[in-house]
C-alpha cells in the first residue's frame, strides 16, 4: 500500500521536480562557468584570494544559488498538496485501509525523499564541480555557508503540508506568515562561512515543523471549518 | 492527544519566531540614536577628555569645559591634519620638539573586533621573502595545517606540494608541533614592511609561527607565559614593534614584540567574553587601549614601554535604558537576535527582568482565560491550564502564539 501511495504522489510531483531540479543544475552550470572564465583570467591562487578576503557580495560565487533551495521546497511542497486539497482529493487516501497518520506521513516521506533526491541532484554537482576547482577547506566553507538555505528549503516544504492541510482559510493566512518568518530565518547571512554557529539550532527549526501536518490534518479529519 | 501534544511543540516554535519579528517591529518603530559617549586622552594636559557627555562641548575629568577648536589643540597627534590646515600645528608638545613626519611615523590604530563569528578558513597564503625579488611574493599556494601536518596545497593544480610541506613539517616536528592546529591566524601578504608569516595553534595548544624566508622555514614556537591557553591570535601589521596581541584564556592581553618579548598589559577591567571592542592605538609618547562594550568604555593610558600611567572609564546611554527600551522590558519577556552584519550569523536570546515583564504576562493569561470561558470551553483541562503557563512564562509572544494554534475539538 505504502508503494501505491508513493507511485500516486510520483504522478503528481514528477514533472515539477524534474523541471526545479534542471532549473538548479542551470544555475549550477552558469556558476561554474563563470568560475571557470575566472580561473582562467586571474589564475586559481589569484581567484581564490578574491574569494577568501575580497569583498564579500562580488565574490561569493555561490550566492546565485542561494534560493534553489528554497525553489525546490516550494515546488514540491505544492505540487504534491494543491492537487490534493484543491478538490478534497486528500479524502480519499484518508480513506484507505491504512491508518491517517501512516497514509499522511508516507506523503510526507515521499516529498522529505524526494527534496533530498532534488538537492542530491543539484547540490551533489555542484560540490563535485567546486571540488575540481578548489580546495576541501573552500568546499567546506561553501557547504557551511549553504546548510542554513538547504534547510530552509525543507522547513518551507514542511510549512506548505501543514498549511496545505489546513481546512479555514483565515489560519492558512495565519500559518503563512508564520511559515514566512520561519523560512525568513535561514536566508538573512551574507557571509561566506560565517554560519558553522548556528546550524544546529536552524536544523531544530526546519525540522520541528514536520510534526505539524499532524495537527492540521486532525482538524481536516474531522471536517472542521 | 498527538495534534495536541504536536500543537504545544508548533506553539514553542511560533514563540521563538515571534521574539525574532515582533522585538524587530518594535524596535524598527521606537528605537532612537542614543547619545555615544567616546574617550580621548591629551598629550598637552595630561587628562582624559570625553566627547557626548554634554551637547557641543567637551570635558575632562576636571569638569572643564572645551570648544573642537580647543579640543584639537588639546590632541594635537590625533587631530594633526586639522591642526595643520589651520596653521597651528605646534613645535613642540610637552616640551618635546615634534614634526608632522615625526607624528605621522608613530601614530598607530588597530581595532580589533572581540567577536570571532566572522568567517575563517582552515588555510591561509604564506608569502615568501628574501628571494631575489624585491620585498615578499605569494607562492601560488596555501598552507593548511590539518592531520597530516603541515601542507602546502598548490592552487594551480589542486596537489600539495609535498616537498615543501616536509620541509616545514620536520622543522616543526624539532619544534614538537603536534597537527592538527586549532586555527590558524595572520595573514601573510605582500604590500607589507614587514612579514610575520602566519600563526596557529596545535592540539596541544601550543603557539607556533611560521614563516618562509629565503627558501627555507623560519618556525618558531613562542612560550606561553602564565600556563596561559590562548582565544585569539590577533596579529599587527603596521606597529614597528609589535608582533601580535594575544588574548589569554585568564582574560589577559599579552603583547608578542618584535624582539620576543611577552608583554602583559594591565587592564584590570578586561574580559574577553563581555568587551566588544578592543581598540588599540598610539602616538610618540604613549600608547593607548581603549576596551568597549554596550554603553561603558574604558581607556587605559600607557607610556612607550607598556607602563600603566593612567586609566578611566565612562558610562553611556543605552538602548536599555531610553523609554523605548523601557517600554520593551515591560512588553517581551526576551528578545532574539539573529544577525549582525559585523559579527557574523548568530542567534542569541537575551531575558528581561522578571519584574518589568511578569505583570503583562499575568494580564495576558488573564485575558486568555475569559476568552476560554467565554468560549464554554473547560479551563481544567491539562492542555489548557498549559496554554494558561505558557502566556505566563512566554507572555505577549505566547498569547499570539496560544490563539494562532486553537486545540481542536
Amino acid at each position: 500500500m505504502i508503494l501505491h501511495l508513493f507511485y500516486k504522489e510520483w504522478l503528481k510531483t514528477r514533472w515539477a521536480a524534474f523541471f526545479v531540479s534542471l532549473v538548479g543544475l542551470a544555475i549550477v552550470v552558469y556558476i561554474f562557468l563563470d568560475v571557470d572564465n575566472n580561473v582562467r583570467m586571474k589564475g586559481s591562487f589569484n581567484y581564490l584570494m578574491s574569494v577568501f578576503y575580497g569583498i564579500p557580495q562580488a565574490n561569493y560565487y555561490n550566492s546565485l544559488i542561494k534560493y534553489v533551495p528554497l525553489l525546490i521546497g516550494i515546488c514540491i511542497g505544492l505540487s504534491q498538496y494543491v492537487p490534493e486539497v484543491l478538490d478534497k482529493r486528500i479524502k480519499l487516501t484518508l480513506h484507505l485501509p491504512l491508518r491517517n497518520t501512516i497514509a499522511l506521513y508516507t506523503m510526507l516521506c515521499y516529498g522529505f525523499l524526494l527534496l533530498i533526491l532534488s538537492y542530491g541532484v543539484v547540490f551533489g554537482t555542484f560540490f563535485y564541480l567546486n571540488n575540481s576547482y578548489f580546495p576541501f577547506e573552500e568546499s567546506l566553507a561553501v557547504l557551511t555557508s549553504m546548510m542554513p538555505w538547504l534547510l530552509g528549503g525543507i522547513a518551507a516544504y514542511f510549512m506548505i503540508a501543514m498549511i496545505a492541510m489546513e481546512p479555514n482559510l483565515f489560519y492558512q493566512f495565519i500559518y503563512a506568515l508564520v511559515a514566512y518568518y520561519l523560512v525568513k530565518q535561514f536566508y538573512i547571512g551574507v557571509e561566506h562561512a560565517d554560519t558553522r554557529h548556528i546550524i544546529p539550532a536552524l536544523a531544530i527549526m526546519a525540522f520541528v515543523p514536520c510534526t505539524a501536518l499532524l495537527y492540521t490534518s486532525y482538524r481536516f479529519m474531522k471536517g472542521e471549518r | 492527544m498527538t495534534a495536541k501534544v504536536v500543537r504545544i511543540i508548533m506553539i514553542l516554535l511560533t514563540v521563538f519566531i515571534a521574539s525574532i519579528v515582533l522585538p524587530d517591529f518594535y524596535k524598527t518603530s521606537f528605537k532612537r540614536n542614543v547619545k555615544y559617549v567616546s574617550l580621548n586622552y591629551s598629550e598637552v594636559t595630561k587628562q582624559f577628555v570625553i566627547w557626548g557627555l554634554k551637547d557641543g562641548v567637551l570635558l575632562d575629568t576636571l569638569g572643564n569645559e572645551y570648544s573642537r577648536q580647543e579640543y584639537e589643540r588639546m590632541v594635537p597627534f590625533s587631530s594633526m591634519p586639522q591642526l595643520l590646515k589651520r596653521n597651528e600645528f605646534p613645535d613642540t608638545v610637552a616640551g618635546v620638539p615634534v614634526t608632522p613626519q615625526l607624528v605621522a611615523e608613530n601614530n598607530y590604530r588597530h581595532i580589533v573586533n572581540l567577536t570571532e563569528r566572522g568567517r575563517y578558513y582552515a588555510m591561509s597564503p604564506l608569502v615568501h621573502g628574501g628571494t631575489d625579488r624585491v620585498g615578499y611574493i605569494y607562492t601560488n599556494d596555501m598552507m593548511r595545517v590539518n592531520r597530516n601536518g603541515i601542507e602546502f596545497y598548490n592552487c594551480e593544480d589542486g596537489r600539495v606540494d609535498k616537498e615543501k610541506s616536509a620541509l616545514f613539517d620536520q622543522e616543526l616536528r624539532k619544534l614538537g608541533y603536534c597537527p592538527p592546529a586549532k586555527k590558524i591566524y595572520g595573514r601573510s601578504a605582500t604590500g607589507y614592511k614587514r612579514d610575520d608569516g602566519l600563526f596557529f595553534i596545535d592540539s596541544k595548544d601550543q603557539l607556533f609561527q611560521v614563516r618562509y624566508h629565503a627558501y627555507k622555514p623560519d618556525c618558531r614556537k613562542i612560550e606561553l607565559p602564565d600556563q596561559i591557553k590562548l582565544r585569539r591570535v590577533e596579529w599587527e601589521p603596521d606597529h614597528p614593534e609589535v608582533v601580535a596581541y594575544l588574548f589569554g584564556d585568564n582574560n589577559g592581553v599579552y603583547i608578542l614584540t618584535v624582539d620576543n618579548q611577552i608583554i602583559k598589559l594591565d587592564l584590570d577591567e578586561f574580559n574577553y567574553d563581555q568587551f566588544k571592542v578592543f581598540d588599540v592605538m598610539g602616538n610618540l609618547f604613549y600608547h593607548m587601549i581603549s576596551i568597549q562594550k554596550d554603553g561603558y568604555e574604558k581607556l587605559y593610558v600607557f607610556d612607550r614601554n607598556y607602563k600603566l600611567l593612567d586609566k578611566y572609564g565612562v558610562h553611556s546611554d543605552v538602548y536599555e535604558e531610553s523609554a523605548a527600551g523601557v517600554v520593551e522590558g515591560f512588553l517581551f519577556p526576551f528578545v532574539t537576535s539573529t544577525y549582525s552584519y559585523i559579527n557574523g550569523y548568530y542567534i542569541s536570546s537575551e531575558g528581561q527582568p522578571f519584574v518589568k515583564f511578569i505583570w503583562l504576562n499575568l494580564v495576558l493569561a488573564g485575558v486568555l482565560l475569559y476568552i476560554k470561558r467565554r468560549k464554554g470551553l473547560n479551563v481544567k483541562n491539562p492542555f489548557h491550564i498549559i496554554d494558561l503557563f505558557m502566556v505566563v512564562a512566554f507572555g505577549v509572544f505566547g498569547f499570539i502564539s496560544v490563539l494562532i494554534y486553537p486545540i481542536r475539538k
